[in-house]
Formats: C-alpha cells, structure tokens, sequence
C-alpha cells in the first residue's frame, strides 16, 4: 500500500532503495533439550556461526582501517581473537555434550562465566574488557539464532535505512558508497543524524513522527532530502519521475562544479572566504572538491567519543597534522574540546547534569583539567608545523577564559622549546561567539582574540532559551528572530572595530537563503558543510553587495521574525 | 619442562593488545605454555580470555611454563615479547 509521511529535510537529495530498519532486538534463548544423537549437529553450528562472526568482524576491521586508521582496526583485531578462544569454544562444547542443551543456550551460559571471570579482576581496563565480550558474544548468538546484528557498515546496494534515531556511533559508520539515504523518527535540522548526513553527503529525512508505524524491512521508498517527503511503495510512475529529479540533481552538481576555483564575491566586489567544517580527518578528503578555501571548523569531539580512554597526544598529534597537510597550507582551524551537553563519552566519567547546555562542558571542563588541556594544545602545536592551523576555543563567557586559556598554550609553548620541539610560533588564537555573554562583550573581547566565529546553532539556542533537539519548540528555534541577527550584527562590527575577522560556522552560514542577509551584515567568511559551498557562492556571486547592505539595515530595524523571512527570502 | 619469571613493565600490564600477541605467539608452539600469575593461579598461554582474568597489572610478575617440543624457544620468546611491551 501506497503511503506518503512527512518530515524534516536534513539532507537534500533524491533517494529510491529498500528499507531495512535499523533496531535492535530483544534476542530470546529458550533453552532446547536435546538427544545424544543432536550434540555433533549443535557443536557444527556453533562452530558454523562462530566462522560468520569472524569474517562479518573482519569486514568490521577492514573498513575501520580504511575509514579510521591501525589503531581502530586493532580493536577488531583484539576481538576476532576473542571470539576465536579456544577455551571458550571448548567449554561452550563441554556443556553442550554433558547438560545437552542446544548450542546457543550453552554459549550464553558460557558467555556468562567469562564475563564474570573478566569483570572480577580488579584492574579497570580489563575490567572493562567485559564489554567486548558481550559484544562479540551478542553478535555470535545472533548468528546462532539467525538474528545477524545489522552492521551498518556492510549494507546491500540502494539501502535506505530507518531508525528512531541514529547516534553519532552509528553514522560514523555510513558511506554514500553503501546506503542511498536514511529516514528517522526523531530529530530536527541541526541534530547530530542531519548534520552527518549533509557531511556524509546523502540523503535523509529527520524528525518523521509515527515513522515506525509505517516502515517494514524490504519496502521500496523514495525519500526527498530537500522536502522532506518519503514514498512508501510508489508506484511506476512515481519511481520514473522521481529518477528523472535525480538525474537533474546531478546535472546541477556538475554545473556547479564548473564554479570551483571562481572567488565568492558579489557583483561589486565584496568577498567572503568559502570554508568547511569537518569532523573528522577523512571528512578533509573531500573538502577541496567542492572549493574550500580552508576548514573553518575542525571539530575534535571524534577523538573523545571512540575510546575508554582519553586520546593521547600522539593520537591528537597524528590527526591534525593529516588533515593541516591535506588542506596544504590553506587555514586549518581547530576547535579545542566541546563536549559535555548532548554528547556521551566513556573516557570521561562527566557527572549527570540537569542542564547538560548550561554545565561543566567544553572549555569549562578544559580549565579545570589542565592535563587534558595541556596535551590537546600540545599535539595542535607540534601540528602547526605542518600548515597553517589556527586554534579557536569553545564557549566562552569570558576574557577571564580567553587570557587563562592563552596562558595556558604559553606554558606548552615553552615546554616544546625546552624539549627542542618546533611549532608555528605565530599561530592565531580565536574564539567562538556562541553566548550571549560573547555577545554583549564582542567588542572587548575582539582585542583578546586573532578572530572569531560564531556558532550560530548554539547562539540560537541560548539567545532564545530553545533546546534545538525539541520537537515542541521547533518553530521557535529561529536564526531570523531579530534578537540572533542583531547579536550577529553587534559580533560583527565588534570585531571590525578592533580590526579581526569573523566567519560563521554554524549550519546558518551553510544555507544559501541566508547569504545575501549575511554578506549584507558584513560577514567576512561562511564555514559549512563543504558540499553546500558551491551553492552559497552561486548565490553570493550573483548579488549586490551594496543592496544587501542597504536591506540588512532594514532588517535589523524590523521587530518580527516573519517580516524578516520575508523581506531576507524574497 | 622449561619455566621462566618475567616482571610485566608496561602501564597498561596484560590487557588486549599484548595478549592479543602473546596468543598469536603461543599457537606458533607444538608444546603446551601456561602462564600463571602471582597468586598462582594458573592458564593457558593460548586463550586470550583466561590470560585477561589473571590480572596483570604493570609491575607484576608472571611465570612462563613450557611443556613438549621447542619449550625452550617457546619460553624464551615469550619472555622477551612480555619483558618488551610498550603500549
């Protein structure tokens, strides 16, 4: 049956394909008797779907290796050995042939007596080894029980996948080489399954409310990134149509692609630098297709969402200067460490917090805990040798943080010279506007920073004190309201007067309905999602400088948000 | 039969990666290798599992026995592979 649902467009694009959906289920074991004559068969099948486990975890490796590098195929490579214990697959065998129970049943057992064995050691990392082999052990007895686990790694061709919500874990995962798009139930325009998508390049429809009763493994459906539309089961002509939106879509990415080297600048001249936000170092790869003048916002969060342990300097070391020499030369700059809020980290046991936004996160947890500081300012440093990277800190409320935090990279300076290690001794240093603190302060705080960029998501948010995950308020999340674009105004011409730069990172500067508002205010760089870069400058390129001007003084006068839309879109 | 008692010098002691090693190195041998901590209990050197839930933390000492043929080679490599790690 035919069915049309409706949601958020977070990523533009045409998708067709097949649903599988994305959930995990509830495994039951009930415990099987078995004859004599049944423990041959049983111990065949154990060791049947302990093979499939393997290769489905070497497929795993490889992949990591390729996306992420050693150091995370290594993790697989200590799981296959885990599966692969000869102890444990004698045991599981021993119980098979003397309870005579059937093999998944017994592997349970199993599984249970080496976790515990594990968990009671006291030291913590092995401890925490457990994990791993609950993991590797759910995926087995899934295997058992024909349950795969779906990998979202090694999905067929054209798959478009369906979930409640997909966690920055589980995107890190995609490819546009593997799934054609994805449809969730939750989410707005600005949470972390959108963003991914756009970075990722594929096409997704968020925040599909009742999706769940609709969608079914193995249904075909065409998903309209842009409007946010989804088919379920469309019919022939529906398919033909929708192929031909595709084949157009393309045509103008190629059309597009012709603007590549041509500045951002309006027809009289006034220019803006194109740059990307990325969030991991393969996300660099990328960025120079589509015409990055630079990275405006390399995000480091990946490197503290992986592991149980907080990233040590070589590893931070390793990432920044693969992405400073990819972008060879062009500025890279560098967000220090942002996380608390709506981000989950093992390797920092962050207390519960009743307002993550409001709480101990990113530079605030940074000038507290000065080893971790310390050892992220280190490897940027020991980086900047190989480009031109520029450090920008998160959050920040306060000269007080800025001349802490600068204070705080002196010390590493002079540590690296000590030891005879050699950094750009110029690097700049700036901050991000994301706070009405910031705000109300950008002018004096301009003198302390190299140059700034505003968080527009962020600054919305707490400007407006509306929580942009919220379904219910999602209308009143609003980067027009004349409160944010006068914030955006007084940052800007706050730091034109202390003669620095500002750019824009946030998912504002990325939509190209805003760039004439923007170059009107004043806006010296647009940082975005790279693939979004050659429809902004298409927009820019085709505008009077001095019109928008003239308008975004209009705006700024204007006292309602649906007046501004209208005047800023039309 | 061969035994030798090695101290473990690395800060993460016998976790993952170096068992993941010591594993691969003990299938290579014909002969039997057990591996036993100080409080003398005592495992196989060839399940990852068991040699996790003996514990060993940095600093700790671990007695290496071999049993059957290339036992000397055996408990001198493996010896050498615990007395270097690293990580």
């Amino acid at each position: 049956m035919r069915i049309e649902i409706n949601g958020i467009g977070a990523s533009p694009g045409i998708a067709i394909g097949r649903i599988i959906v994305f959930k995990e289920h509830e495994l039951k074991i009930p415990i099987i008797k078995l004859s004599e004559t049944m423990v041959k068969k049983e111990t065949e099948k154990l060791s049947a779907s302990r093979e499939t486990s393997r290769l489905q975890l070497l497929e795993l490796r490889d992949r990591a290796l390729n996306k992420m590098g050693q150091d995370k195929a290594d993790i697989f490579n200590g799981h296959i050995t885990m599966l692969e214990d000869d102890e444990l697959f004698c045991d599981t065998v021993e119980i098979i042939r003397t309870e005579l129970i059937d093999a998944a049943s017994a592997l349970k057992k199993s599984l249970i007596n080496y976790e515990k064995m594990i968990s009671d050691v006291e030291d913590s990392y092995i401890k925490e080894r457990a994990s791993d082999l609950r993991d590797i052990g759910g995926r087995w007895l899934r295997n058992i029980a024909g349950v795969p686990k779906i990998d979202l790694g090694t999905l067929p061709n054209g798959t478009i996948i369906a979930a409640k919500d997909l966690a920055p874990s589980d995107t890190a995962q995609l490819d546009s080489s593997n799934i054609a798009g994805f449809i969730t139930e939750y989410g707005g325009k600005t949470s972390h399954s959108a963003i991914m998508a756009r970075t990722l390049e594929i096409p997704a429809i968020v925040g599909t409310k009742e999706l769940f009763s609709y969608v079914k493994d193995g249904n075909i459906i065409i998903i309209d990134g842009k409007s946010g539309t989804a088919i379920i089961n469309p019919d022939k002509q529906e398919i033909k149509k929708y192929e031909e939106e595709i084949l157009k879509y393309h045509i103008e990415k190629e059309e597009l692609a012709k603007l590549l080297d041509v500045e951002a600048a309006t027809t009289d001249g006034y220019k803006a630098a194109m740059l990307a936000n990325i969030g991991k170092p393969s996300d660099a790869d990328s960025v120079l297709k589509y015409g990055a003048e630079g990275i405006g916002l390399f995000r480091t969060e990946f490197l503290f969402m992986e592991d149980d342990k907080l990233p040590s300097e070589e590893e931070q070391y390793e990432a920044y200067k693969s992405v400073a020499e990819k972008l060879g030369g062009r500025p890279v700059t560098i967000r220090t460490m942002d996380i608390g809020g709506d981000k989950e980290l093992p390797c920092l046991n962050l207390p519960k917090e009743m307002n993550p936004f409001l709480g101990w996160r990113a530079l605030r947890i940074c000038l507290d805990r000065h080893g971790l500081f310390k050892t992220q300012l280190r490897a940027i440093l020991r980086a900047s040798v190989f480009g031109k990277i520029k450090i920008m800190y998160p959050m920040v409320i306060s000269i007080s943080e800025i001349i802490e935090a600068n204070r705080i990279l002196d010390i590493c300076k002079e540590e690296l010279r000590a030891e005879g290690i050699s950094f750009d001794n110029n690097i700049e240093t700036g901050i991000m506007i994301e706070t009405p603190a910031a705000v109300i302060m950008a002018e004096k705080m301009a003198r302390y920073a190299d140059f700034f960029s505003i968080g527009t998501n962020d600054l919305t948010q707490y400007i407006l004190a509306v929580d942009r995950g919220n379904e219910n308020i999602v209308k009143l999340y609003n980067p027009y309201n004349p409160a944010v674009l006068n914030s955006v105004k007084a940052i800007i011409d706050g730091a034109h007067k202390a003669g620095i730069k500002v750019s824009m990172c946030g998912e504002l500067a990325g939509d190209e309905k805003a760039a004439g508002l923007l170059m009107g205010l004043g806006l010296d760089a647009f940082s975005m999602s790279a693939s979004s870069i050659p429809r902004v400058k298409k927009k820019i390129l085709g505008l009077s400088g001095r019109e928008e001007s003239i308008k975004a003084e209009k705006i700024l006068e204007m006292e309602t948000t649906e007046e501004i839309e209208e005047l800023a879109n039309n | 039969m061969t035994t030798n008692v090695i101290e473990v010098k690395n800060k993460t002691g016998l976790h993952t990666r170096p068992g993941n090693l010591l594993v691969q190195l003990a299938k290579t041998y014909d002969c039997n290798i057990m591996i036993s901590n100080e409080a003398g209990k005592e495992v196989k050197a060839t399940s990852l599992l068991k040699l996790l839930s003996l514990g060993i933390k940095e600093g700790a000492k671990i007695k290496i026995t071999a049993e059957g043929s290339g036992e000397k080679e055996a408990v001198e490599k493996i010896s050498e592979l615990l007395s270097n790690l690293k990580d």
